[in-house]
């Protein structure tokens, strides 16, 4: 199930947020809209926690995680990191990475097996990837962006990546990470999978500039509603993937 | 696929080197297409499918195909992959398995050189990939700047250090000149290009038993490293693939490092740059701790380095050639040391003809590959001949550049037509004007006795003596201007005596000076008001001070019977009355008189200002006027009111009324004292 919800008047909720199966981070912000509205759908599901990185509100762009673990940067403080520990599971590994490319969020792209990354990250941090995420990290490239983690958004189901991707770059990712992939768009056409969408293994939450067809391509792609996902191959992707494939 | 050519100096192969023909200064080859480029052009990077890749595939890796998943997951976190992505990343070309192999072989030596050698380095990078993207890149940048500097500087410099061969078709070769003997190097005739090609076909055997060997040092910023190395191989084994250390079994083990050591020491300041030594020389002595342990280090780093070179005392012997790398403080470390092993004017020594970097085992390795690596282009001979042609098109700009062209012009064509006694003449003039100058500089200085010595010598100033008049060109002095005239323009009165005194200057000598400033009105009064210019006017006329005024006059009345002092007309001096003594004296008793009746009635005055102070009762002192003029300041203080009532602002009612009375008080006060005085 997907759904559409804004942050202060923006739709990039990526930005503002981090989505896994084990648990949901929320910016801090005045109201309590956004995060109840993660809460009227995760529940008690997965604990929805309120924070901010390094004093910022960009959490999703600089965290990365997946169910085992999450990685913040350098610029995280202590409070900000005791905060962490203290509201998540137990099971999830928190770990600080001292990276020159900080923001964590758009150079890593991962599900709870494997990881893409920024081919320039450090030896040091891909190590610290795979030990704490528990994934096989693999250095690429989306349709020749290096910021893999803004241009794609996979989960253990599925992934839907840059509309530009080639079919062969989605063959061999859809290979090399072992789930279908989609190439689509967000947001009304925004080629920034990761801004405008998170999402795990059974709901994804969009902007709100989000279409109808754009939902329906990422309930399929990520198998959120009993789809298969030979659905999007045979009824829309004559609508929405041609013109950019 | 093209093969990745690479010759080395010591062994170029011998079909290519019987066609060399070597190239003049004026027709080199430029512009040389980076070699390593070549290959890889072909297999042009874009992904389009070269066969249908299917899903086990890599399209960055030149759509190398995969049997399962696994191999696959293998292959893209195999090191060839991840050079290709960082390259194709970076606008750079994927290149095949193979030649990934080839360039990391090619590089193997300087990545595990600089694994072992900087460990220290600040940049612990120890991705042998990035390493090796980053070398890549530095290797194409290189070549390509290199291609286009080198060419230019052996354009505008004739002393280029790469010596240039052309093989017919399409190949040209460029070596260091280094690597000559210096005789050859310094050898500026036609020939020399035939010289280098010969010494190049010697070059390619002999080197003895052993190989040649080179010792390559450098040292900066308290780094230093230092290798003896085998650069070509041993003679009688050319063919064989292996050296006498049979476990090399690679194809060309043209070189090989024998010794090798590297030092680190520290000695360099911290955010000042420069060495403690330099500063230590340049003045003050710094005695922080810092500065000590730096002076520690760089004794340390000389002790080392003259005991390894000890130490390789006999493999030095045996060097070819010795590169240092070392600024010119540092080369005293190596050379003009007491039982040196290396003598300063060793024809071996070279210098690296291009940049090194931080001094590392790495970077001596690649400085050797530089050095021993053939430079390779492919230009066609019409190319060349369009690039000779461009080239010697160009040729006139540079030229008129190192010349200093502009400045000669405007003298030469003077010049040719002086004839030697016209050029002795200006010789003269010019000579004139510097004893005129410094005539005039002792005067303004009064520095009369230099000047009577310099006067003394026959006419220093030219005929007439000390009445010379100032020829032109002289700086301070108008032409037609006497010494005298200049002395009482700058009011020199000792200069003046002297001058009129002593050295008998002739004060009726007319002078004419439109520019020159009208006298000053004369306060003796006698004087028919301000000259109009263009009449006779004499010394006295530009004197400005009463002082120099009077040395004129008391000169008229003592020396009365030397000139017309007094005449006006013709042949006069144009002082207006004598000065004697006695009427100095005179003058000089009448202010004394008017002095002393001042000063009694100043005395009379004050007495009688005594008598009524007396008188009036006990006057308040000056307090109220001093506080009377403060509210005048009060503005201009911020928030401040004309008023002194603002003061009052802020306390309490009790202490407003008390501050009150008090004013009222001392107003009264002013008032009354007011009064008394008016009495």
């Amino acid at each position: 199930m997907a759904t559409r919800i804004q942050f202060e008047n923006s739709s990039d909720i990526g930005v503002f947020s981090k989505l896994t199966n084990s648990y949901c981070l929320t910016a801090i912000q005045g109201s309590t809209n956004f995060y109840s509205a993660f809460e009227s759908e995760l529940g008690d599901v997965v604990p929805i926690v309120h924070t901010s990185i390094g004093g910022t509100r960009i959490i999703g762009r600089l965290t990365a995680g997946n169910r085992h673990g999450l990685l913040v940067p350098s610029t995280t403080t202590d409070q900000e990191l005791q905060h962490l520990r203290n509201s998540l599971p137990d099971t999830v590994a928190i770990q600080r990475v001292e990276e020159r490319l900080s923001a964590l969020g758009n150079v890593i792209a991962c599900n709870d097996y494997v990881a893409l990354v920024h081919p320039d990250v450090d030896r040091e941090t891909e190590e610290i990837i795979a030990d704490v995420l528990k994934v096989e990290v693999f250095r690429q490239t989306i349709a020749d962006n290096v910021l893999v983690g803004s241009y794609c958004a996979i989960t253990n189901q599925g992934g839907l990546v840059h509309p530009k991707t080639s079919v062969q770059d989605q063959d061999e990712l859809s290979s090399l990470l072992q789930v279908p992939l989609v190439a689509g768009t967000v947001n009304r056409g925004s080629d920034v999978i990761g801004a405008g969408l998170v999402v795990n293994d059974w709901c994804a939450f969009t902007g709100l500039d989000t279409t109808a067809t754009e939902i329906s391509v990422i309930e399929a792609a990520f198998k959120l509603q009993g789809q298969s996902s030979t659905a999007v191959i045979g009824e829309m992707r004559d609508s929405l993937i041609d013109s950019w494939a | 696929m093209a093969r990745y050519e690479q010759y080395h100096v010591f062994s170029i192969p011998q079909p290519l080197l019987d066609t060399l023909v070597p190239r003049s200064i004026g027709n080199l080859p430029a512009a040389a297409p980076p070699v390593l480029e070549e290959p890889s052009r072909p297999s042009s990077p874009s992904p389009a499918p070269l066969a249908p890749a299917g899903a086990r595939a890599c399209n960055i890796c030149l759509g190398a195909t995969f049997a399962d998943v696994d191999e696959q997951r293998t292959h893209f976190r195999s090191d060839w992959h991840r050079y290709n992505v960082k390259m194709r990343v970076s606008g750079g070309n994927a290149v095949s398995e193979v030649q990934f192999a080839q360039l990391a072989d090619g590089l193997e030596d300087s990545l595990s050189g600089s694994a072992s050698s900087s460990d220290d380095n600040d940049e612990s990078d120890d991705d042998a990939v990035s390493t090796l993207v980053r070398k890549t890149k530095r290797l194409h940048t290189i070549r390509e700047d290199g291609d286009g500097d080198d060419e230019t500087s052996t354009r505008s410099v004739p002393n280029a250090p790469l010596a240039w061969f052309h093989s017919p078709p399409a190949t040209q070769l460029g070596i260091y000149k280094v690597l000559f003997p210096s005789d050859l190097i310094s050898y500026r005739g036609e020939d020399a290009g035939q010289r280098y090609l010969q010494e190049l076909k010697d070059m390619q055997s002999g080197g003895g038993e052993e190989g040649r060997k080179w010792a390559l040092f450098m040292t900066a910023g308290g780094h230093f490293a230092g290798a003896v190395i085998r650069v070509s191989r041993p003679e009688g084994e050319e063919d064989s693939g292996t050296t006498k250390k049979g476990k090399q079994k690679k194809p060309k083990p043209d070189t090989e490092v024998l010794l090798h050591k590297t030092f680190h020491r520290y000695t360099t300041r911290r955010k000042q740059g420069g060495s403690q030594g330099l500063n230590d020389s340049s003045g003050r002595k710094a005695i922080s701790a810092g500065a000590q342990l730096r002076r520690y280090g760089e004794q340390a780093l000389r002790d080392d380095i003259r005991n390894l070179l000890t130490d390789w005392a006999d493999e030095l012997h045996d060097c070819e050639r010795i590169f240092i790398r070392a600024s010119v403080s540092n080369r005293r470390i190596f050379l003009d040391y007491e039982g040196a092993i290396l003598e300063k004017g060793d024809d071996r020594l070279r210098t690296f003809p291009f940049p090194t970097r931080r001094p590392t085992q790495s970077e001596l390795l690649r400085c050797l590959q530089e050095l021993t690596r053939v430079k390779i282009s492919h230009l066609t001979e019409d190319a060349l001949r369009e690039q000779d042609d461009a080239y010697l098109a160009s040729l006139p700009k540079p030229k008129p550049a190192p010349a200093p062209a502009p400045a000669q012009p405007p003298r030469r064509p003077e010049k040719p037509k002086l004839t030697a006694e016209e050029a002795a003449q200006l010789d003269a003039q010019r000579a004139l004007a510097e004893r005129w100058a410094r005539a005039l500089e002792m005067v303004a200085k009064g520095r009369l006795d230099a000047l009577r010595a310099f006067l003394a010598r026959g006419d220093p100033l030219g005929p007439g003596g000390v009445d010379a008049r100032a020829p032109e060109g002289v700086e301070d002095a108008a032409p037609g201007e006497t010494l005298l005239v200049y002395a009482v323009r700058r009011g020199a009165e000792d200069a003046v005596r002297w001058l009129l005194e002593d050295a008998r200057a002739d004060p009726t000598l007319a002078v004419q000076r439109a520019d020159a400033p009208a006298p000053a009105a004369d306060d003796e009064g006698d004087e028919d008001g301000a000259p109009v210019p263009g009449t006779r006017r004499t010394a006295y006329d530009y004197a400005r001070t009463r002082g120099v005024r009077n040395v004129f006059r008391r000169c008229a009345a003592e020396h009365a019977e030397w000139w017309d002092w007094l005449g006006a007309g013709e042949g006069g001096a144009r002082v207006p009355s004598a000065l004697s003594r006695a009427m100095e004296e005179e003058r000089e008793g009448k202010k004394k008189v008017r002095r002393r009746g001042l000063k009694d009635k100043i005395r009379e005055r004050e007495a009688a200002q005594k008598e009524r102070e007396a008188e009036l009762p006990a006057a308040e002192p000056p307090k109220p006027e001093v506080r009377r003029r403060e509210p005048a300041e009060g503005p201009r203080k911020l928030g401040g009111a004309a008023g002194a009532g603002e003061s009052v602002m802020g306390l309490t009612p009790e202490m407003r009324a008390k501050v009150e009375r008090e004013r009222r008080a001392r107003a009264a006060e002013a008032r009354m004292k007011a009064l008394g005085g008016g009495r």
